[in-house]
Protein backbone atom coordinates (compact mmCIF):
# COMPACT_ATOMS: atom_id res chain seq x y z
CA UNK A 1 0.00 0.00 0.00
CA UNK A 2 2.99 2.33 0.56
CA UNK A 3 6.23 1.37 -0.34
CA UNK A 4 8.30 3.49 1.85
CA UNK A 5 7.75 4.96 5.41
CA UNK A 6 10.49 7.84 6.93
CA UNK A 7 10.36 8.31 10.41
CA UNK A 8 12.67 11.62 11.53
CA UNK A 9 11.38 14.83 13.74
CA UNK A 10 13.65 16.78 11.94
CA UNK A 11 11.22 18.59 9.77
CA UNK A 12 13.31 20.12 7.33
CA UNK A 13 14.70 16.90 6.20
CA UNK A 14 11.20 14.84 6.11
CA UNK A 15 10.13 18.10 3.63
CA UNK A 16 13.13 18.02 1.90
CA UNK A 17 12.59 14.30 1.33
CA UNK A 18 9.60 14.35 0.50
CA UNK A 19 9.35 16.94 -2.57
CA UNK A 20 12.32 15.08 -4.04
CA UNK A 21 10.32 11.98 -4.05
CA UNK A 22 6.98 13.50 -5.13
CA UNK A 23 9.22 14.88 -7.83
CA UNK A 24 10.65 11.58 -9.03
CA UNK A 25 6.68 9.72 -8.44
CA UNK A 26 7.76 7.90 -5.73
CA UNK A 27 5.61 6.77 -2.82
CA UNK A 28 6.81 7.70 0.35
CA UNK A 29 4.80 7.88 3.91
CA UNK A 30 6.57 10.47 6.41
CA UNK A 31 5.72 10.66 9.80
CA UNK A 32 7.59 13.05 12.48
CA UNK A 33 7.20 10.92 15.66
CA UNK A 34 7.27 7.54 16.60
CA UNK A 35 3.79 6.83 17.22
CA UNK A 36 2.57 8.13 14.02
CA UNK A 37 5.24 6.33 12.47
CA UNK A 38 4.32 3.06 13.95
CA UNK A 39 0.35 3.72 12.84
CA UNK A 40 1.45 4.44 8.95
CA UNK A 41 3.46 1.07 9.76
CA UNK A 42 0.71 -1.27 10.36
CA UNK A 43 -2.17 0.17 8.47
CA UNK A 44 0.12 1.35 5.12
CA UNK A 45 2.31 -1.94 4.98
CA UNK A 46 5.20 -0.04 4.08
CA UNK A 47 8.16 -2.47 2.67
CA UNK A 48 11.09 0.04 3.84
CA UNK A 49 11.38 1.84 7.06
CA UNK A 50 13.66 4.66 7.23
CA UNK A 51 14.00 6.14 11.04
CA UNK A 52 16.00 8.45 13.34
CA UNK A 53 17.44 6.85 16.60
CA UNK A 54 15.83 9.15 18.69
CA UNK A 55 12.63 9.62 17.91
CA UNK A 56 9.69 12.12 19.81
CA UNK A 57 7.78 9.46 21.54
CA UNK A 58 10.31 6.67 21.33
CA UNK A 59 13.05 5.76 24.35
CA UNK A 60 14.97 3.59 22.69
CA UNK A 61 15.60 3.61 19.01
CA UNK A 62 17.56 -0.09 18.32
CA UNK A 63 14.19 -1.98 20.60
CA UNK A 64 11.62 -0.26 18.20
CA UNK A 65 13.48 -1.01 15.43
CA UNK A 66 13.62 -4.85 16.42
CA UNK A 67 9.66 -4.72 17.24
CA UNK A 68 9.49 -3.54 13.60
CA UNK A 69 11.45 -6.39 12.25
CA UNK A 70 9.54 -8.69 14.32
CA UNK A 71 5.87 -7.93 12.95
CA UNK A 72 7.34 -8.18 9.67
CA UNK A 73 10.77 -9.67 9.72
CA UNK A 74 11.80 -9.04 6.28
CA UNK A 75 11.19 -5.69 6.14
CA UNK A 76 14.18 -3.55 5.22
CA UNK A 77 14.94 -0.56 8.07
CA UNK A 78 17.76 2.07 7.58
CA UNK A 79 18.28 3.25 10.73
CA UNK A 80 19.76 7.18 10.09
CA UNK A 81 21.49 9.30 13.10
CA UNK A 82 23.22 12.29 13.59
CA UNK A 83 24.07 11.71 17.10
CA UNK A 84 25.06 8.31 17.77
CA UNK A 85 28.94 7.72 17.27
CA UNK A 86 30.41 5.89 14.51
CA UNK A 87 31.52 3.00 16.50
CA UNK A 88 28.10 2.38 17.82
CA UNK A 89 26.54 2.30 14.61
CA UNK A 90 28.92 -0.22 13.56
CA UNK A 91 27.86 -2.35 16.19
CA UNK A 92 24.45 -2.26 15.23
CA UNK A 93 24.77 -3.49 11.83
CA UNK A 94 27.33 -5.86 12.40
CA UNK A 95 24.29 -7.59 15.07
CA UNK A 96 21.90 -7.36 12.29
CA UNK A 97 19.32 -5.66 13.93
CA UNK A 98 18.83 -3.00 10.95
CA UNK A 99 19.97 -3.83 7.37
CA UNK A 100 21.56 -0.09 6.99
CA UNK A 101 23.16 2.57 9.11
CA UNK A 102 23.67 6.21 8.29
CA UNK A 103 25.22 8.72 9.94
CA UNK A 104 23.32 12.13 9.21
CA UNK A 105 26.82 13.11 6.92
CA UNK A 106 26.57 16.17 4.64
CA UNK A 107 22.52 17.05 3.64
CA UNK A 108 23.06 16.21 -0.20
CA UNK A 109 24.47 12.97 0.62
CA UNK A 110 22.22 11.59 3.28
CA UNK A 111 19.64 12.62 0.56
CA UNK A 112 20.56 11.19 -2.45
CA UNK A 113 21.16 8.03 -0.47
CA UNK A 114 17.87 7.60 0.68
CA UNK A 115 16.30 8.17 -2.08
CA UNK A 116 17.99 5.40 -3.44
CA UNK A 117 16.31 3.38 -0.98
CA UNK A 118 12.99 4.73 -1.59
CA UNK A 119 13.56 4.09 -5.16
CA UNK A 120 14.25 0.47 -4.46
CA UNK A 121 11.54 0.03 -2.64
CA UNK A 122 9.19 1.65 -5.09
CA UNK A 123 10.54 -0.96 -7.84
CA UNK A 124 10.11 -4.11 -5.47
CA UNK A 125 6.37 -3.01 -3.66
CA UNK A 126 4.47 -4.84 -6.50
CA UNK A 127 6.89 -7.80 -5.77
CA UNK A 128 5.09 -10.61 -4.27
CA UNK A 129 6.57 -11.88 -0.86
CA UNK A 130 9.62 -13.61 -0.79
CA UNK A 131 8.64 -16.34 1.43
CA UNK A 132 12.86 -18.16 1.40
CA UNK A 133 13.72 -14.57 2.55
CA UNK A 134 11.35 -13.90 5.28
CA UNK A 135 12.30 -17.20 6.68
CA UNK A 136 15.57 -16.21 6.99
CA UNK A 137 15.42 -13.26 8.13
CA UNK A 138 13.18 -15.04 10.76
CA UNK A 139 15.87 -17.25 11.43
CA UNK A 140 18.09 -14.53 11.93
CA UNK A 141 16.43 -12.56 14.31
CA UNK A 142 15.24 -15.39 16.51
CA UNK A 143 18.85 -15.78 16.92
CA UNK A 144 19.62 -12.49 18.09
CA UNK A 145 20.99 -12.10 21.74
CA UNK A 146 18.31 -9.48 22.94
CA UNK A 147 20.59 -9.23 25.75
CA UNK A 148 23.10 -7.42 23.70
CA UNK A 149 20.53 -5.38 22.26
CA UNK A 150 19.47 -4.31 25.13
CA UNK A 151 23.18 -3.25 26.14
CA UNK A 152 23.60 -1.60 23.32
CA UNK A 153 20.54 0.49 23.21
CA UNK A 154 21.08 1.34 27.10
CA UNK A 155 24.68 2.92 25.71
CA UNK A 156 23.56 4.39 22.40
CA UNK A 157 20.64 6.32 24.17
CA UNK A 158 22.79 7.52 27.57
CA UNK A 159 25.95 8.65 24.84
CA UNK A 160 23.16 10.66 22.77
CA UNK A 161 21.61 11.74 26.10
CA UNK A 162 25.32 12.86 27.66
CA UNK A 163 25.60 15.12 24.04
CA UNK A 164 22.21 16.83 25.18
CA UNK A 165 23.66 18.03 28.28
CA UNK B 1 -20.82 11.64 -0.72
CA UNK B 2 -21.06 8.09 -2.12
CA UNK B 3 -20.58 4.95 0.04
CA UNK B 4 -17.89 2.45 -0.43
CA UNK B 5 -18.37 -0.89 1.14
CA UNK B 6 -16.14 -3.96 1.21
CA UNK B 7 -18.12 -6.82 1.76
CA UNK B 8 -16.39 -10.01 3.58
CA UNK B 9 -16.97 -13.85 3.65
CA UNK B 10 -19.32 -13.59 6.18
CA UNK B 11 -21.63 -11.35 5.02
CA UNK B 12 -21.84 -13.05 2.00
CA UNK B 13 -23.10 -16.04 3.84
CA UNK B 14 -25.73 -14.44 6.03
CA UNK B 15 -27.05 -13.09 2.90
CA UNK B 16 -27.30 -16.56 1.45
CA UNK B 17 -28.62 -18.00 4.64
CA UNK B 18 -31.24 -15.50 5.15
CA UNK B 19 -33.17 -16.13 2.07
CA UNK B 20 -34.17 -19.58 2.40
CA UNK B 21 -36.99 -21.44 4.86
CA UNK B 22 -37.31 -19.71 8.22
CA UNK B 23 -33.93 -18.45 8.60
CA UNK B 24 -33.23 -17.09 12.24
CA UNK B 25 -32.89 -13.13 13.06
CA UNK B 26 -29.47 -13.08 12.48
CA UNK B 27 -29.43 -14.20 9.07
CA UNK B 28 -32.70 -12.35 8.20
CA UNK B 29 -31.15 -9.57 9.47
CA UNK B 30 -27.98 -10.26 7.53
CA UNK B 31 -29.87 -10.78 4.26
CA UNK B 32 -31.70 -7.29 5.07
CA UNK B 33 -28.84 -5.40 5.41
CA UNK B 34 -26.98 -6.68 2.27
CA UNK B 35 -30.05 -6.58 0.06
CA UNK B 36 -30.11 -2.85 0.77
CA UNK B 37 -26.56 -2.38 -0.06
CA UNK B 38 -26.93 -4.00 -3.35
CA UNK B 39 -30.89 -2.14 -4.30
CA UNK B 40 -28.54 1.14 -3.20
CA UNK B 41 -25.84 3.34 -4.94
CA UNK B 42 -23.04 2.62 -2.84
CA UNK B 43 -20.34 1.07 -4.58
CA UNK B 44 -19.90 -2.66 -3.31
CA UNK B 45 -16.36 -4.64 -3.52
CA UNK B 46 -15.15 -7.88 -2.41
CA UNK B 47 -12.25 -10.16 -3.39
CA UNK B 48 -11.32 -13.78 -4.52
CA UNK B 49 -10.96 -14.50 -0.62
CA UNK B 50 -14.28 -14.01 -0.01
CA UNK B 51 -15.13 -16.34 -3.37
CA UNK B 52 -13.59 -19.29 -2.45
CA UNK B 53 -14.71 -18.86 1.53
CA UNK B 54 -18.50 -18.48 0.08
CA UNK B 55 -18.07 -21.47 -2.08
CA UNK B 56 -16.32 -23.75 0.93
CA UNK B 57 -19.27 -22.32 3.45
CA UNK B 58 -22.05 -23.65 1.47
CA UNK B 59 -20.64 -26.55 0.85
CA UNK B 60 -20.45 -27.37 4.31
CA UNK B 61 -23.74 -26.32 5.22
CA UNK B 62 -24.79 -28.67 2.52
CA UNK B 63 -23.03 -31.30 3.82
CA UNK B 64 -24.02 -30.25 7.40
CA UNK B 65 -26.81 -32.86 8.45
CA UNK B 66 -28.56 -30.68 10.76
CA UNK B 67 -30.54 -28.36 8.53
CA UNK B 68 -31.70 -29.55 5.66
CA UNK B 69 -33.24 -26.55 3.83
CA UNK B 70 -29.52 -25.74 3.15
CA UNK B 71 -29.32 -28.35 -0.06
CA UNK B 72 -27.80 -28.18 -3.90
CA UNK B 73 -30.30 -26.51 -5.28
CA UNK B 74 -29.23 -23.47 -2.52
CA UNK B 75 -26.09 -24.03 -3.09
CA UNK B 76 -26.46 -23.13 -6.66
CA UNK B 77 -29.15 -20.35 -6.37
CA UNK B 78 -26.72 -18.80 -3.67
CA UNK B 79 -23.72 -19.07 -5.92
CA UNK B 80 -25.59 -17.42 -8.96
CA UNK B 81 -26.71 -14.80 -6.80
CA UNK B 82 -23.20 -13.72 -5.76
CA UNK B 83 -22.19 -14.10 -8.86
CA UNK B 84 -24.63 -12.90 -10.98
CA UNK B 85 -23.71 -9.62 -9.48
CA UNK B 86 -19.99 -9.62 -9.96
CA UNK B 87 -21.19 -10.26 -13.72
CA UNK B 88 -23.21 -7.26 -14.03
CA UNK B 89 -20.87 -5.29 -12.25
CA UNK B 90 -22.66 -4.39 -9.15
CA UNK B 91 -20.12 -5.99 -7.32
CA UNK B 92 -16.58 -4.98 -7.97
CA UNK B 93 -13.93 -8.10 -7.26
CA UNK B 94 -11.03 -6.13 -6.01
CA UNK B 95 -7.10 -8.04 -5.98
CA UNK B 96 -5.50 -9.16 -3.58
CA UNK B 97 -2.55 -7.07 -3.15
CA UNK B 98 0.84 -8.24 -3.18
CA UNK B 99 2.62 -9.22 0.45
CA UNK B 100 -1.18 -9.29 1.78
CA UNK B 101 -0.36 -12.56 3.91
CA UNK B 102 2.62 -11.66 5.10
CA UNK B 103 1.38 -7.97 6.18
CA UNK B 104 -1.66 -10.35 7.57
CA UNK B 105 0.34 -12.24 9.47
CA UNK B 106 1.78 -8.79 11.62
CA UNK B 107 -1.52 -7.76 11.99
CA UNK B 108 -2.42 -11.18 13.93
CA UNK B 109 0.60 -10.75 15.51
CA UNK B 110 -0.12 -7.14 16.72
CA UNK B 111 -3.49 -8.54 18.09
CA UNK B 112 -2.64 -10.74 20.43
CA UNK B 113 0.77 -9.83 21.39
CA UNK B 114 -0.35 -6.26 22.08
CA UNK B 115 -3.86 -6.83 22.90
CA UNK B 116 -4.60 -10.74 23.60
CA UNK B 117 -7.15 -10.17 20.82
CA UNK B 118 -7.87 -12.89 18.01
CA UNK B 119 -7.37 -11.75 14.79
CA UNK B 120 -7.96 -14.61 12.32
CA UNK B 121 -6.28 -15.28 9.23
CA UNK B 122 -8.61 -15.05 6.67
CA UNK B 123 -10.06 -11.36 8.42
CA UNK B 124 -6.51 -10.09 8.54
CA UNK B 125 -6.47 -10.77 4.51
CA UNK B 126 -9.94 -9.29 4.54
CA UNK B 127 -9.00 -5.95 6.60
CA UNK B 128 -5.73 -5.85 4.17
CA UNK B 129 -7.78 -6.30 0.67
CA UNK B 130 -10.28 -3.32 1.96
CA UNK B 131 -6.91 -0.82 3.47
CA UNK B 132 -5.76 -1.28 -0.05
CA UNK B 133 -8.79 -0.61 -1.92
CA UNK B 134 -9.26 2.80 0.27
CA UNK B 135 -5.90 3.67 -0.25
CA UNK B 136 -6.03 2.67 -3.90
CA UNK B 137 -9.66 4.93 -3.98
CA UNK B 138 -7.84 7.58 -1.84
CA UNK B 139 -10.86 7.29 0.97
CA UNK B 140 -12.04 5.79 3.57
CA UNK B 141 -14.22 2.47 3.17
CA UNK B 142 -16.55 0.60 4.76
CA UNK B 143 -16.41 -3.39 6.05
CA UNK B 144 -19.57 -5.04 6.09
CA UNK B 145 -18.95 -8.15 8.32
CA UNK B 146 -20.88 -10.29 10.69
CA UNK B 147 -17.60 -10.75 12.81
CA UNK B 148 -17.33 -9.40 15.74
CA UNK B 149 -13.46 -9.63 16.03
CA UNK B 150 -13.18 -6.96 13.21
CA UNK B 151 -14.97 -4.05 15.46
CA UNK B 152 -12.71 -5.21 18.67
CA UNK B 153 -9.51 -4.79 15.90
CA UNK B 154 -10.08 -1.34 15.08
CA UNK B 155 -11.35 -0.65 18.57
CA UNK B 156 -8.25 -1.61 20.39
CA UNK B 157 -5.95 -0.04 16.76
CA UNK B 158 -8.13 3.14 16.32
CA UNK B 159 -5.44 4.23 13.80
CA UNK B 160 -7.27 2.13 11.47
CA UNK B 161 -9.73 3.94 11.73
CA UNK B 162 -8.26 6.61 9.26
CA UNK B 163 -8.83 3.93 6.49
CA UNK B 164 -11.51 1.84 7.42
CA UNK B 165 -15.03 1.56 9.30
CA UNK B 166 -16.45 -1.22 10.40
CA UNK B 167 -20.63 -1.81 8.97
CA UNK B 168 -22.12 -4.83 11.14
CA UNK B 169 -24.40 -6.79 9.02
CA UNK B 170 -25.83 -9.29 11.45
Amino acid sequence: MASALLIDDDRELVETIRSNAAEEGLDLDVATSWDEGLALFQTRAPDLVIADYRLPGSRHGLRLLLAVKQLRPAIRVVLISGEVNPEELAKVEELGIVDRVMSKGSAIETMESLLDEIKDANSKHLQPTDWPQVAQSLVERLKLDQKKVDELDDRMKANVDKKDR
Amino acid sequence: MTRHIYLDTCAWMRFAEGRVGKPDARNRQGRSVVENLITGDSVLATCEVALIEFHDSLGRRVRSTSDRQFDEAWFEDSTKELMSLVAVRRLEVVPVPPKAVENAMALMTIAHRDEGIAFHAWDAVHLIVALAWGVALGRQVEVATCDTDFPRFVEAFPHFKSYVTILMVA
